[in-house]
């Protein structure tokens, strides 16, 4: 006679990919702008980094401990964070959030604005909503919006990238202001080589300078199914037509600002994206759109940020209107139309 | 950092189905087993004739019963020769208990000789196959327009289809002849791109049978799709102006046809059945022909698998079976393979947090894979807060239980149970695909 036999209903199998796989993705994808950054601003760009990550954990950490979590135990605290089930803070996406975050702060900023930015992302951006997969707008975006209105000055000021192999005078220039690539031809008309854009030896945030960089890491993004190519690919597709027909410069527009970060790390966003296909296309469309008009005839030099947090708040009406309504007991089959022609 | 490990690695969106091994090799055929269960029913309601009481004697292919009462019945045989031991209510893998026989074997297999179609005085060819047994929708054979014939494998390592075509690409040649020439349909064969030696098989067909055609098809397509189209057409026919003509398709196997050129041409009842035998539980996965009514634990033992340690079996594959609470289960009508797997489960507070629950992220890989093209996040939270209302509106009744969208969720959300319990829910257990498609008189 054999053993008793487990009775649970199928499927059996899982291709072992977890939420957390999806957040580390993100985060090894970052690599390469990390290093970029870190060699065109020098090591100061490295601490942002790391005081905008750390304080994003100590935040979820604390906020998880003080409202969320029953199992934790304060007697022992370090085990506890190991394996409790509700302190999430291993799992990668706070470490995200504060990465994203600082990749959208000028390289000059004194080190308690990344603290305070990635502190009030994790606060009002995510755990205000509920947590993990339930906030509307993008966390790192909130805390770059919520910097951006707080400190406009130290937000705006930005320092050309490090000069390593200088040519004659052998004296390293060190912190000269100048103006982001956008900036300077929206006020001053200047255009920026579009070599230098793409490598990133320009003035800008830490992330968004280097297109190759981003370039880089949403390869192995696509590479790795982390994201689809509906939204970055609509959301950059959108911004070279706009351009093309006002008669901007399409390349410098696709290059220059954080569109490409902003495409295909924010955009992309798990839990603040919409689910269908269509609505996917029509969110990358909708922020590709209103960066460009932000571009080209508001206020602000740069317009991604602001273009992606709208979109965010009409996700979920794009999900409810690109789902198909059927009446209560109709059936389609879409595997038949193919083979009934 | 939990979940950073697993990260490197390139996951698929869909099962592995290629197993180049037991693809390349040979089938087997497994010897008679010492006692069979054979059903005569498929629920408890169901109506049946039985003609054998304990004692009796009986030989292989003899009819022994019929599930269904009127002139439509369906032939029940025998599969070994030997001595009825046991006549009433006995496991069944569908439901608990139904009306079945048993026969303990005496190891001559000694045959009864039925006359082929021809010999025989049956002139309707279809009532000749009711009387061999061969499952068929004799109910609307005779409206059916188009026959499809799936060699798509759509579950875990399956591949009994393609491998019935290889070895008897003549008997299935002769089978799709047969059934299109009795009922003027035409055959369309649904095949994927990479089953090369399918492609060649059916090119072959269809060069010399008229009115027969080859859709090539990008993704397996599953085998619920049956279930699901006749769902529809019967709710087409109620509502009256149906725009496609759907209620005259019918999916039939590739194991079928070679069922039918037995029946016409050699006098062999169905009493076999074509399975793949997979799992981790199993030393040597095989594709096997084996009697109908064997017991799924001395399959599992044939295919070198321990009972002992086998913890999870399905009739039906990893990702669509029907889960097994005993091994004391007979193999039945319309059994494609049997999965059989050393399994551990765990209660949802041991384990690891890397492995539980998780909120929805909202990533949409289960939009991504879903090939019904439903949205199964929304459909399954909105019947977690028991809307299901709202959840039919979505396009619930759409879904296909394929499991693509549990096996690519990175949350880890339940999501076919959280649908079928909404079927379960609003229409009750006639809407569920899995298990009406093991039913022998479905349709």
């Amino acid at each position: 006679m054999s053993g008793k036999l487990i009775v649970s209903s199928p499927p059996f199998l899982r291709n072992g990919e977890t939420a957390h796989c999806l957040m580390f993705d993100a985060l090894i994808a970052c690599l390469p702008i990390l290093l970029f950054s870190a060699y065109f601003f020098g090591l100061y760009a490295l601490l942002i980094v790391i005081v905008s990550i750390s304080t994003a954990k100590l935040t979820e950490l604390v906020i998880q401990v003080l409202f969320k979590a029953k199992d934790f135990d304060y007697k022992n605290p370090v085990f506890s964070i190991m394996e409790s089930h509700e302190v999430t803070v291993l799992d990668g996406s706070a470490a995200l959030t504060g990465l994203l975050l600082a990749f959208t702060l000028p390289p000059t900023v004194p080190l308690w604005i990344p603290a305070v930015g990635s502190a009030f992302s994790i606060v009002v951006g995510k755990h205000v909503f509920g947590g993990l997969g339930y906030n509307i707008f993008n966390p790192a975006l909130v805390g770059r919006a919520f910097l951006l209105a707080a400190w406009p000055v130290y937000m705006t000021d930005w320092k050309s990238p490090i000069i390593w192999f200088a040519k004659e005078s052998a004296t390293v220039v060190d912190a000269v202001t100048t103006a982001t690539p956008l900036a300077a031809m929206k006020l001053e008309g200047q255009t920026t080589s579009l070599l230098e854009l793409f490598i990133g030896n320009t003035g800008g945030s830490l992330g968004e300078t280097s297109a190759l960089a981003v370039l880089f890491g949403a390869a192995y993004l696509l590479y790795k199914g982390t994201i689809t190519w509906h939204i970055p690919f609509s959301f950059i597709g959108i911004a070279v037509v706009f351009a093309l027909l006002t008669g901007n410069d399409p390349v410098f527009h696709f290059l220059s600002g954080g569109l490409l970060l902003g495409a295909f790390f924010m955009a992309t966003d798990v839990v603040t994206s919409p689910v269908t296909i269509k609505g996917r296309l029509i969110f990358g469309c909708g922020a590709g759109l209103i960066t460009m008009i932000i571009r080209c005839y508001g206020g602000y030099p740069e317009g991604v940020c602001y273009s992606i947090l709208i979109m965010n708040a009409f996700v979920p009406l794009i999900d409810r209107y690109t789902q198909k309504r059927v009446s209560a007991d109709e059936i389609n089959i879409p595997m038949l139309d193919k083979i009934l022609d | 950092m939990d979940g950073l490990i697993p990260t490197f690695q390139r996951r698929d969106h869909i099962p592995p189905i290629e197993n180049e091994q037991m693809l390349n090799s040979h089938s087997t055929v497994m010897p008679v087993p010492e006692r069979v269960i054979i059903p005569l029913q498929d629920t408890p309601e169901d109506a049946y004739q039985i003609f054998v009481n304990v004692g009796d004697q009986v030989k292989t292919g003899q009819e022994i019963g019929t599930i269904g009462k009127t002139s439509g019945a369906l032939s029940v045989h025998a599969t070994v020769s030997g001595e009825v031991v046991a006549v009433g209510e006995m496991f069944h893998p569908l439901v608990q208990h139904v009306a079945s026989v048993e026969i303990k074997s005496d190891g001559l297999d000694t045959c009864e000789v039925h006359q082929c179609f021809k010999d025989s005085k049956i002139t309707d060819p279809f009532h000749f196959l009711r009387k061999m047994g061969v499952p068929l929708g004799y109910r609307r054979i005779r409206d059916i327009t188009t026959f499809i014939i799936n060699f798509t494998e759509f579950e875990f390592c399956f591949n009994s289809r393609e491998r019935i075509v290889i070895e008897h690409p003549e008997k299935v040649v002769e089978g799709v002849r047969l059934l299109t020439s009795a009922t003027g349909a035409k055959a369309v064969f649904v095949v994927q791109k990479h089953q090369k030696d399918v492609l060649s098989v059916l090119k072959n067909l269809c060069v010399v049978t008229p009115k027969t055609e080859i859709k090539l098809v990008p993704e397996p397509y599953p085998d619920t799709l049956r279930e699901l189209v006749y769902q529809k057409s019967v709710i087409d026919e109620k509502g009256g102006g149906a725009k496609k003509p759907i209620h005259k398709i019918m999916f039939v196997n590739p194991d079928i046809m070679v069922a039918i050129h037995d029946a016409f041409y050699l006098g062999l009842p169905f009493i076999n059945e074509f399975l793949s035998i997979v799992g981790s539980a199993v030393r040597t996965p095989q594709n096997a022909w084996v009697r109908m009514g064997t017991l799924l634990s001395d399959v599992i033992k044939y295919a070198g698998g321990n009972t002992e340690n086998t913890r999870r079996v399905t009739i039906g594959g990893a990702l669509m079976g029907r889960p097994q609470f005993s091994l004391e289960v007979p193999v039945i009508r319309k059994t494609r393979g049997i999965y059989a797997a050393i399994a551990l489960t765990f209660q949802e507070e041991r384990k690891s947090r890397f492995y539980r629950r998780g909120p929805c992220v909202r990533c949409g890989k289960c939009v991504d894979v879903c090939p019904a093209s439903i949205v199964p996040n929304d459909i399954a939270e909105r019947i977690e807060h028991r809307r299901f209302e709202e959840a039919a509106e979505l396009g619930l009744f759409s879904c296909l239980e394929c499991g693509l969208c549990y096996y690519v969720c990175p949350s880890i959300i339940p999501l076919v149970e959280l649908i079928k319990l909404g079927k379960l829910k609003l229409k009750g257990r006639d809407s569920l695909l899995i298990f009406n498609s093991y039913k022998t008189h479905s349709y």
